[in-house]
């Protein structure tokens, strides 16, 4: 089986990609298309695909002339912005959707994106010396404001924090950007990891086991934050009582590992579209690294 | 032997320092000479030896540099008995588009010691990469004098 991811800015593309990378076997191959140089029609007759993944934008006439030639299963990412143009050859076998979408699409499979760790971009991480921290923090696709601004000072002034991340800051804490590898290497590498974002990246530092706190809980297990003082407070908590801490942690893991991993995000999918046996060796892939 | 590494000398705080304190360098037994391009006019002359920028690659002493362009080349200059980075200026996070690898590269490289200008910039430094090897307040020659004994 053949299935075909392009290479655009979508992350959920990318974490599928590398889910699948790691159950690859002779009967399974995943591919990342790189669609800004091989047009569609020509990567359909080159590969012949079984499953395509698409960005809603690459829904257009070059895609009308490869659903009459060609037979496959497609998943559409939308941005939930605006509707499937209504005339599609062939519907899709799933959507892949934000959250926060304000289009409905009732007459298709949608699975919602989630935030979820992504275990093949952490799952190798190591506790490296110098990189040690006691707070770490990510500052990619974070809207900085002043109000964030000010806790990173508190922060600083009171903790030996790192700072890491795509949005640059002024500050000598501020360690630039990172690779996978490197980012997987902080967080393992961190004390406390504050996730200020909205992209559920605590959860990652959750599967390395590591504290995390963030300002957008998406469970009700993971310690949460809107004010200085109750930063204090966790921070309290966590820096000086181990065994709340070593807790708290594996309360973190298990809830990650249960159901908010890109695996199981992928598997869900797959089973959407009609492939149990790739959604199947998904999740028993999962079981088997974190056993 | 000490060799300080720029790729220029011109009329700023650090290298009136540098200038004098290595002026102070000619009267001990401690020798040292600078590697660089290019000496612009400066208040003080520069009494000890000035060799092109190039010839560091044949330097076989002790190298220090304050300069984080230069700092880059630091692991490459293959006879080099020791290698410094003086972070005179704690001036990293004004890096354009920093990557952490151009960090990790010079900052964190195991062949490379850090000096710090000040004991509240050796507390920040040991924080965020490793600890500073030595303190030496504005190219203080007294320091020099021990790194090149120490070392």
């Amino acid at each position: 089986m053949k299935i075909i991811i392009p290479n655009v800015d979508v992350s959920i593309f990318r974490y599928i990609a590398q889910c699948l990378e790691t159950i690859t076997n002779d009967n399974l191959n995943a591919l990342y298309w790189n669609s800004s140089i091989v047009p569609i029609i020509d990567m359909f007759d080159e590969l012949n695909p079984n499953v395509v993944f698409l960005h809603e934008s690459q829904l257009d006439k070059a895609f009308e002339i490869v659903c009459k030639d060609f037979n496959f299963k497609y998943v559409v990412f939308v941005s939930g912005k605006t509707a499937l143009p209504a005339n599609l050859a062939q519907p899709p076998h799933a959507i892949i959707a934000p959250p926060d979408s304000k289009v409905d699409f009732n007459d298709h499979h949608v699975i919602c994106i989630r935030p979820m760790a992504n275990i093949p971009a952490v799952h190798n991480a190591q506790y490296v010396e110098n990189l040690k921290s006691e707070i770490l923090i990510d500052t990619t696709h974070v809207n900085m404001n002043d109000e964030l601004l000010k806790l990173l000072s508190y922060l600083i002034a009171t903790h030996h924090t790192k700072i890491i991340g795509d949005n640059a800051l002024p500050l000598h804490q501020y360690m630039g950007k990172v690779t996978m590898i490197e980012r997987a290497n902080f967080i393992k590498s961190t004390n406390i990891f504050l996730d200020i974002g909205t992209g559920g990246h605590y959860l990652d530092a959750s599967y390395l086991k590591v504290a995390a706190l963030t300002t957008h809980p998406t469970n009700n297990i993971i310690l949460n934050f809107n004010n200085l003082s109750t930063l204090q407070a966790h921070l309290n908590t966590l820096i000086n009582k181990d065994l709340v801490k070593q807790q708290y942690i594996t309360q973190c893991y298990s809830n990650v590992c249960g159901k908010n991993t890109s695996y199981h995000f992928s598997s869900e999918l797959f089973n959407l579209i009609g492939e149990s046996d790739i959604a199947k060796t998904l999740l028993e892939y999962m079981k088997g690294i974190t056993c | 032997m000490l060799g300080i590494l720029k790729s220029s000398v011109q009329n700023t705080d650090k290298d009136f320092f540098m200038i004098h304190n290595l002026n102070q360098l000619v009267h001990t037994s401690t020798n040292s000479c600078v590697f660089c391009d290019e000496v612009g006019t400066t208040t003080t002359s520069l009494l000890t030896n000035v060799l092109q920028r190039i010839q560091i690659l044949y330097f076989n002493g002790i190298v220090i540099t304050d300069d984080l362009t230069e700092a880059q080349s630091l692991i490459h200059i293959p006879n080099a008995k020791k290698r410094f980075l003086y972070l005179y200026h704690v001036e990293w996070p004004y890096i354009n588009n920093l990557h952490f690898k151009h960090l990790d590269s010079v900052f964190l490289h195991d062949h490379i010691d850090l000096i710090a200008r000040s004991d509240s910039h050796a507390k920040l430094i040991e924080q965020v990469f490793k600890a500073p090897k030595y303190v030496m307040p504005e190219w203080d020659y007294n320091t020099l004098i021990r790194i090149d004994q120490n070392e």
